[in-house]
């Protein structure tokens, strides 16, 4: 075979994006990734290339954009600090379940742990937080990475898989296969479990359901999101009357206005779920993982409850608690199987009568303008609500990390599956805005907000410029406390109000906006604020409003670390006078 | 150190012969901090594109908890199987 049939890795590796139908990315050039930035931009019309201002930046936008459309994410960052820049993505990606390919440039093979300029063991650093990684030196090996790393990052429980591709990969010269006729060379993977759950087992949840003492909660999370689940989540609940609560990830997965959804479950869930899920006997978990944010004290949660978990992912069963009834296999699979195995359908009235004492109690769905300084600040729920009344919960919703987040989770009206973004499992400030940027891309047409702390907001700050340069309509509300609220809120409970390095002192946002071109409005009032929601969706591109909240107004309830779900407190006396809700750990 | 009232384990893990298959099995023990007591290796294949790996490790993790680790080893890509057993200290 002469040379010029020989193909270049770099133009490989786009000939193989293509294959995989990858419409979008986001990465920033530098050094040895630059012989595949000298193609990138030929093979443009095909492919959306977005240049973020970081790299993180752009790690982060590409999680969005996979949440949002299911789709396979790809961020790309040069060798040393751009690949180190992508290190909180890659975390959050992996933590989260969400399919991303991360490409990161290397130094040419032969120098490689010498410590070459922008040299980093990048494979090293990454390997506890991917799904899978590799190092590719040679253009012969391109195309097979690619199309095993799409592969891995999808199927099953996704998860971000990371490929280093040296300089060499990108110079030297292949012959080209047809795509369809590489094969995946993954003898120890499978996307699926095996053995998945039987139908027998499945049935198995039928006697469950039929104790008349039982008192059923399904837990809903991230995973009904993944399978793609919903329909059949509500086909089965419906069915059998229990009630339904998500995880914060799990949001958006059931209907908001259903009379089965029974609220947002843990630390700062709502209430009646809490105390509902804490009481339930059988505990149904659909993907969700069981993370510590939500069962508040492990042994008062597993007390006297049997636990049914389908999971694909079975290295989660009796990870976090004891399941009596695990069900391996695609969650809508199950789901599937279990509304045509189990016949029977079921109703608990004493379990509802409960439940709906329990709303009137506590209020359900709702919230109490309870801010300390009333007259002075504005409340963030009450604010969150406004949002999700003016966009009447059609929009996606993309949080950051702290108060704002949970009261998000709590009062945004959901209507539509996979619009709610958060990071979950990471908690990492800095991703709410650039999260946004890859949703905006990733579904054009669809109203897209940022609910922002203060603090959360200078993280990622610079991709204000990113949101304009591309005219994205993205409507920034930033929830401006003046500190950093979660942490504010937690020393004030739980470290005698001893403010340490919690305060901030910020600059004027609306000026920021302004100077990168981004129309901004500062609202002190509910009037200011109504006004300004109205024109920022109004103006045909990004827009920002900043909210002047009430920094100490808390997030209630609260579960404080290791507490029983039904010793949550509701308020500040709740947890201020009862000195063993004040363990800090 | 080295706990002397550590549980030890036995196990078998059958791999792909590639770079960094043992650094990745590795990061995994240690995320869950299990110690290697010792370890040897053998070809399966007469291709080598596979190897065993025999592992005697020790760690504070009962039976149950242990079992959780060695499926997330399984998980692993290039890791195609784990087979383990408990083993009286060596
Ligand atoms: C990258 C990162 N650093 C630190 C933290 C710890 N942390 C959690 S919430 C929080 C405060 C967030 O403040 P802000 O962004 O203003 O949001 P608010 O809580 O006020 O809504 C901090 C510092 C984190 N989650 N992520």
């Amino acid at each position: 075979m002469s040379d010029k049939d020989l193909k270049l890795g770099s133009e490989i590796f786009c000939d193989a994006l293509l294959e995989e139908g990858v419409d979008l990315m986001f990465g920033i050039p530098g050094g040895v990734i630059l012989p595949l930035y000298d193609k990138l931009n030929k093979f443009g019309h095909h492919v959306r290339h977005i240049l973020p201002r970081h790299e993180q930046g752009g790690g982060f936008a590409a999680d969005g954009y996979a949440r949002v459309t299911g789709r396979t994410g790809v961020a790309i960052g040069t060798s040393g600090p751009g690949a180190t820049n992508l290190l909180t993505a890659i975390a959050n990606s992996m933590l989260d379940s969400v399919p991303v390919v991360y490409i990161t440039g290397q130094v040419t093979a032969d120098m490689m742990g010498t410590d070459a300029f922008q040299e980093t063991d990048i494979i090293g650093m990454t390997m506890p937080i991917v799904k899978h990684s590799e190092l590719v030196t040679d253009a012969k090996d391109v195309a097979r990475a690619v199309k095993e790393a799409f592969h891995i990052a999808n199927s099953g429980r996704p998860g971000p898989v990371h490929i280093d591709f040296t300089k060499d990969a990108w110079v030297t010269k292949a012959e080209q296969t047809p795509y369809e006729e590489i094969k995946l060379d993954l003898p120890g993977y499978s996307p699926l479990p095996d053995p998945q759950a039987t139908d027998e087992e499945i049935k198995k949840l039928e006697e469950l359901l039929d104790d008349p003492n039982t008192k059923p909660m399904i837990i809903a999370g991230h995973g009904v999101e993944i399978a793609k689940a919903q329909k059949e989540l509500l086909e089965f609940a419906e069915k059998h009357n229990i009630p339904v609560c998500n995880t914060l990830l799990g949001l958006s997965t059931f209907p908001q206005d259903h009379k089965l959804f029974a609220g947002m479950i843990g630390m700062h869930g709502d209430a009646v779920t809490n105390y509902a899920v804490h009481d339930a006997n059988l505990v149904i978990s659909v993907g969700s993982r069981f993370d510590d944010r939500i069962f508040g004290n492990l042994e008062a949660f597993c007390k006297d409850t049997k636990f049914v978990h389908v999971d694909i992912d079975v290295s989660e069963f009796h990870k976090m608690v004891k399941t009596d009834l695990p069900l391996a296999g695609d969650a809508k699979d199950i789901l599937e199987r279990a509304n045509t195995l189990i016949g029977k359908e079921h109703k608990y009235p004493e379990w509802w009568k409960q439940i709906e004492e329990w709303k009137k109690e506590y209020g359900f769905l709702d919230f109490k303008v309870n801010p300390v300084n009333d007259d002075t600040f504005l409340s963030q729920p009450r604010i969150v609500k406004m949002i999700s009344d003016a966009t009447n919960g059609e929009a996606i919703v993309s949080a950051d990390v702290g108060r704002h987040q949970m009261w998000t989770g709590r009062f945004y009206r959901f209507k539509h599956p996979n619009s709610h973004l958060s990071s979950g499992g990471l908690g990492s400030m800095g991703y709410g805005l650039p999260a946004a940027i890859g949703a905006a891309l990733g579904v054009p047409g669809r109203e897209v907000w940022v609910i922002n702390g203060d603090g959360g907001i200078q993280m990622n700050i610079q991709e204000f410029a990113t949101i304009k340069e591309h005219n994205l309509p993205i409507k920034i509300a930033i929830m401006e406390d003046s500190s950093l609220g979660m942490v504010r809120q937690w020393q004030n409970l739980l470290f005698q109000g001893n403010l340490s390095h919690s305060v901030l002192k910020n600059p004027d946002f609306v000026k920021i906006a302004e100077a990168n071109g981004i129309p901004a409005f500062r609202a002190k009032t509910y009037e200011e604020a109504e006004e300004a929601i109205k024109k920022v969706r109004e103006i045909n591109g990004p827009a920002l409003i900043t909210f002047m909240v009430d920094p100490d107004e808390h997030v209630f309830p609260m579960v404080p670390p290791n507490t029983p779900l039904n010793e949550q407190a509701l308020s500040n006396e709740d947890l201020l006078n009862d000195r063993k809700k004040q363990q800090p750990l | 150190m080295i706990e002397k009232s550590n549980n030890h384990y036995k196990a078998t893990a059958t791999v792909q012969n590639k770079v960094g298959v043992l650094a990745r099995m590795t990061v995994m023990l240690r995320k869950f901090n299990v110690n290697i007591h010792s370890m040897s290796i053998e070809t399966v294949d007469e291709k080598e594109e596979f190897f065993n790996l025999y592992f005697v490790l020790d760690t504070s993790k009962n039976p149950d908890e242990f079992t959780i680790v060695m499926k997330k080893l399984e998980r692993l890509v290039p890791v195609v199987k784990v087979e383990y057993s408990e083993c009286a200290p060596t």
